[in-house]
C-alpha cells in the first residue's frame, strides 16, 4: 500500500515537472512569435494573450506544488534559524498541518468556484469553456493539501546548514 | 472567536508557515467573519490572469537561472578583472560590478552568493584584502544590482501599484530612476574599500589591452542582455513582457547552443527550479490580491491613514519613518513578500505626503536590499553562512560598516528626490 503510493506520489512529481517546462516553453515562443507576427508582419493572433495571462496561472499553482513538495515556500522563518532537532520538528509539522487544512479549505472552495463556471457555461477566449483552466486551482491546493499533511505526519526535518 | 481565530493564524506565522498559507488564512478568516462566501477567495486569485505584466516574472527569473547554471559567472569576473584591475582598489570594483550585473540578472534571489562567492572571495583575498573585509563585501554585494532592469522587485512594484490604480506607475519609468541610485551605491562601497584601507598598499594588475579584447570576445553573448533589455526599456519599442520574452529565448539559445553549457537534459531541472521560487511569488501575489481585497473593505488603509496623519506631520517626517519602517521589516521579511503585502497600504499614504510614486519604489526597494543582510535573519548572511562556512556573528561583524555606507546612500536617495528621478518624465 504504502510503495504504491509513493510510485503515484512520483510518478505525480514528474507529470508536474514536464508539464511547468511545457507551461514555460509556450509561454516563451508564444509570446515571441506574438512580437514577430506584429512588429514584423503587421498582424496578431488574438487568442495569444488571453492564453498566456492562463499560463500564469498555471505556473504559479505548477510551480508552488513543487517548493510545497521541497519545502521551499517563502515563510517567516525567525525560529526556524534557531531552533534543532525534536523542537524544530514539532514547529514545523503543526506549521505544515496548518497549511494543510488552510489549502484543504482552498482546493474545497476552488471546486465549487470551478463547478459554478461549468453550471454557467463561462467562456474564455475563442468561445472556449473557461472551466478546464480553472481546474488547476482546486486540482493545486488539493495536491498541496496532501503534501503539507503528510510531511506534517511523516517527514522528519533533516537538520540543515 | 475572533480573536482566537486571528491568534491562531498569528502564530502559524510565527511557527514557520508559509506565508501564501498565512495571508490567505486572514483573509479567509477575515471574510468568514463577516458573512462572505469563501468561493471569494478563488476568484480573487483568478484575477492573476487579468495583469500582462506577470507573464515578464517567470520569463525572466527562467532567464536568470539559465546564466547561473552556465559559466556566466567565470566570464564576468575575468573581463572585469581584466579590464578594471589597474585601478586603485581594482579588485573590490571587479567584485562589485560582477555582483551588480549578475544580480540584475537573476533576480537577486541570493544566487548571487552562490554563484560568484567563490570565485570572488579567495580572489579578493589574494589581492591583498583582509579576510573579515573581502567576506563582508561578498555577502553585501549579492543585493547590489535590484534597482537595475530587469531585476524582479521593480517589476512587481509596478504590478503592485498599477493594481491599485493610485497612479500611473511605469514599469521602465522605475528602471530609469533606479540607474543612478545603483551606481551610487556601488561607488560608495568602492569609496569605502578605498578609504578602510587608505594605510595599505595593495599591488595593482597592469593593463592588457589584448587581455581585456580575448575576455570581451568571450562573454560577447551575454554582454548583449542588457542591451536587449536597456534598449528596449529606454527605447519605449517594447513592454515589459516582451523584453521578457525575448531575453528568456535568447539566454536560451546562447547557453544552449552557442556556449553548450546547457544540457537539453537539464532544462526540466532548470525550469522547475526557476518556476518554484515564481510560483511561490505569484501564489503569494493571488491570495494577497484576496487579502487587500478584505483589507479595504475593513477600510483599513484609511485608518493607517488617519494614524499616520495624526502623527506625522511633515514629508520628511513621513519618509524617516518609512525609512525605518522598511529597514525593520527588510530584516524579518522576505522582499517579494513585502511588496506584495506592505506597497498597497503605504502607497496611498506617501501620494498624499507628495511622494512621486516612482520614487516611493527606489526607496522601497533601496531599504529592501539593505534587509537582505540585516540580522536577525537577512537571507544573504544565511546563504554565505552556509557558502563560506562561517558563523553567523561572524558575518554580522563583518557586514555591518558596509550596512552603514549603505544606509547613507539610502538617505540620499530618500530625501533628494531629484537626483532619483531626473532621467523620469
Amino acid at each position: 500500500m504504502k510503495s504504491m503510493l509513493l510510485k503515484v506520489s512520483d510518478g505525480w512529481a514528474i507529470t508536474e515537472r514536464w508539464l511547468l517546462v511545457g507551461v514555460l516553453l509556450a509561454m516563451i515562443c508564444l509570446a515571441v512569435l506574438q512580437i514577430v507576427l506584429r512588429n514584423i508582419f503587421g498582424t496578431s493572433l488574438f487568442w495569444i494573450d488571453p492564453l498566456n495571462r492562463l499560463l500564469v496561472l498555471w505556473v504559479a499553482l505548477l510551480g508552488a506544488m513543487v517548493a510545497t513538495r521541497e519545502r521551499e515556500h517563502i515563510a517567516v522563518d525567525l525560529l526556524k534559524h534557531y531552533l534543532k532537532g525534536k523542537a524544530l520538528s514539532l514547529v514545523t509539522s503543526v506549521a505544515e498541518g496548518f497549511a494543510a487544512v488552510a489549502c484543504g479549505i482552498m482546493a474545497y472552495h476552488s471546486g465549487r468556484f470551478v463547478y459554478f463556471e461549468y453550471l454557467d457555461g463561462m467562456q474564455t477566449f475563442s468561445g472556449l469553456p473557461a472551466w478546464p483552466f480553472e481546474l488547476i486551482m482546486p486540482v493545486g491546493f488539493a495536491v498541496m493539501c496532501a503534501r503539507f499533511a503528510f510531511s506534517a505526519l511523516f517527514r522528519r526535518v533533516e537538520v540543515s546548514a | 472567536m475572533k480573536f482566537t481565530l486571528f491568534s491562531l493564524v498569528f502564530l502559524a506565522a510565527l511557527l514557520g508557515a508559509p506565508l501564501f498559507v498565512v495571508i490567505l488564512s486572514s483573509a479567509g478568516v477575515g471574510f468568514w467573519l463577516s458573512d462572505i462566501d469563501l468561493m471569494v477567495l478563488p476568484i480573487e486569485l483568478y484575477r492573476l490572469t487579468e495583469n500582462t505584466l506577470l507573464i515578464a516574472l517567470p520569463l525572466f527569473t527562467f532567464a536568470g537561472y539559465l546564466l547561473s547554471e552556465s559559466r556566466t559567472a567565470d566570464r564576468l569576473v575575468n573581463l572585469s578583472q581584466a579590464a578594471f584591475g589597474w585601478l586603485p582598489g581594482g579588485m573590490v570594483l571587479i567584485s562589485l560590478l560582477a555582483c551588480a550585473f549578475f544580480t540584475m540578472l537573476t533576480g537577486g534571489s541570493g544566487v548571487t552568493i552562490v554563484a560568484l562567492g567563490a570565485l570572488l572571495l579567495p580572489a579578493l583575498k589574494q589581492a591583498g584584502y583582509k579576510d573579515r573585509f573581502s567576506l563582508g563585501l561578498v555577502t553585501t554585494s549579492g543585493s547590489l544590482g535590484l534597482l537595475l532592469p530587469p531585476a524582479i522587485p521593480l517589476i512587481l512594484y509596478g504590478i503592485v501599484a498599477q493594481q491599485m490604480d493610485v497612479a500611473n506607475v511605469d514599469i521602465q519609468d522605475l528602471f530609469k530612476a533606479g540607474l543612478i541610485p545603483a551606481l551610487m551605491m556601488i561607488f560608495a562601497l568602492w569609496g569605502y574599500a578605498l578609504w578602510s584601507h587608505r594605510h595599505e598598499k595593495l599591488p595593482l594588475t597592469p593593463f592588457d589591452a589584448r587581455a581585456v579584447m580575448s575576455h570581451l570576445n568571450a562573454s560577447k553573448w551575454e554582454l548583449a542582455i542588457p542591451l536587449i533589455v536597456l534598449g528596449g526599456i529606454l527605447s519605449g519599442w517594447l513592454v515589459i513582457s516582451d523584453i521578457a520574452a525575448i531575453t528568456a529565448l535568447y539566454v536560451l539559445i546562447i547557453e544552449v547552443v552557442v556556449y553548450r553549457e546547457i544540457r537539453f537534459r537539464d532544462l526540466p531541472r532548470i525550469a522547475a527550479e526557476a518556476m518554484k521560487m515564481v510560483g511561490g511569488i505569484l501564489l503569494i501575489l493571488g491570495v494577497a490580491l484576496a487579502f487587500t481585497n478584505l483589507l479595504v473593505d475593513m477600510q483599513f488603509p484609511e485608518k493607517v491613514f488617519d494614524f499616520v496623519k495624526e502623527n506625522i506631520d511633515s514629508r520628511w517626517a513621513f519618509l524617516l519613518c518609512l525609512n525605518v519602517g522598511l529597514l525593520l521589516l527588510g530584516a524579518i521579511l522576505d522582499i517579494f513578500a513585502a511588496l506584495i503585502i506592505i506597497v498597497p497600504l503605504i502607497l496611498p499614504v506617501a501620494v498624499e505626503y507628495g511622494v512621486d510614486p516612482v520614487h516611493l519604489g527606489i526607496i522601497f526597494v533601496a531599504n529592501m536590499q539593505i534587509g537582505y543582510f540585516t540580522p536577525p535573519v537577512g537571507m544573504n548572511l544565511f546563504i554565505a553562512s552556509y557558502r563560506f562556512k562561517r558563523s553567523i556573528a561572524e558575518l554580522y561583524r563583518a557586514t555591518w560598516p558596509m550596512m552603514l555606507v549603505l544606509m547613507g546612500v539610502v538617505l540620499l536617495i530618500t530625501y533628494w528626490p531629484a537626483m532619483v528621478l531626473v532621467f523620469v518624465n
